[in-house]
């Protein structure tokens, strides 16, 4: 009976680790979703606060300046067409612009001006 | 070895394994409930968020048509099919909340041929977008330009009044996702 009582035990032990590994196959997949979501909300926020600032400069009219700080956790910055594209740890967000005309396509870090001139934004 | 003894060595073991399979069991089901419970909040934020994005650009591209005159300023007079790239921002009104008809004229003009273009240019690429200028009383339709909203589907509706020759008018910008 004894023997019996080891069987048991070990048939069980085997369907939980089982089950177990299954449950932490995956978790672990929705723990890499939460930090690729982490990524993608932090992306987000940064596209849409340089795309909020631009769309407004460009709506309130020539002449409209308005000053931000970008630092290097905002990633990659750069602007194609009528679109802010914010890349940060392999994770790429757009954001639509009303407007195509910009004088630049890469925005660095540091203070940037973004300036209503006459309709062209500049971003210096 | 008694038969007493026998029977509480044997029966112990069998009360741990029992005990053992029913807190996996607890654990188990604990875990699946957390795992179901994070994928259904995953799912509804996701939606929430991509209806708030959609909202946003819709007020965005209302503001963009009622405030501004567009870039170059005189956007009418460019072919849409060939100097698109010369189209930096559409505006609808020669004054705020003027509406001018000529440019009215031109987006219903390019309707067919740059209706991809004129929507990437209001910032909405990745919805289909419906623009319906009435009389103040919505009985007398004066222009329409986009797609036609089918099905019942997520949508952002934005209604300004404007002034199209000498008389009040609604702006209604509906976007959706198809």
């Amino acid at each position: 009976m004894r023997a019996q009582g080891s069987a048991e035990f070990l048939i069980v032990l085997s369907c939980v680790v089982i089950v177990v590994l299954i449950l932490t196959m995956i978790y672990s997949g929705q723990v890499t979703n939460f930090f690729q979501s982490k990524n993608v909300l932090s992306a987000k926020k940064t596209a849409y606060e340089v795309t909020s600032i631009i769309n407004n400069v460009y709506l309130v009219g020539n002449g409209t300046q308005y000053t931000i700080w970008i630092d290097s956790n905002n990633g990659t910055i750069t602007i194609s067409g009528n679109n802010v594209v914010v890349e940060k740890n392999k994770v790429k967000v757009y954001a639509s612009l009303l407007t195509k005309n910009i004088n630049t396509t890469f925005i660095t870090t540091g203070y940037k001006k973004i300036k209503n001139n006459n309709g062209l934004i500049e971003i210096d | 070895m008694t038969r007493q003894n026998w029977k509480q060595k044997t029966a112990k073991a069998q009360i741990w394994t029992f005990d053992f399979l029913f807190a996996s069991g607890v654990l188990v089901f604990l875990l699946l409930i957390f795992i179901i419970s994070w994928n259904d909040l995953s799912i509804r934020w996701n939606s929430s968020e991509k209806y708030r994005e959609l909202k946003i650009a819709a007020l965005y591209a209302a503001n963009s048509l009622l405030t501004t005159l567009g870039d170059p300023p005189s956007w009418e007079y460019l072919n849409l099919t060939t100097e698109i790239d010369k189209l930096h921002a559409i505006g609808l009104v020669n004054s705020r909340n003027m509406l001018d008809n000529e440019k009215l004229i031109a987006l219903k003009t390019y309707q067919n041929s740059s209706y991809d273009n004129i929507k990437a240019t209001l910032g909405l690429a990745k919805y289909e977008m419906n623009i319906m200028i009435t009389d103040k009383y919505a009985n007398t339709t004066h222009y329409e330009f986009g797609m036609n909203i089918t099905k019942k589907k997520q949508k952002a509706v934005i209604e300004r009044l404007a002034i199209l020759n000498d008389s009040l008018s609604i702006v209604k910008l509906t976007v959706w996702v198809e």
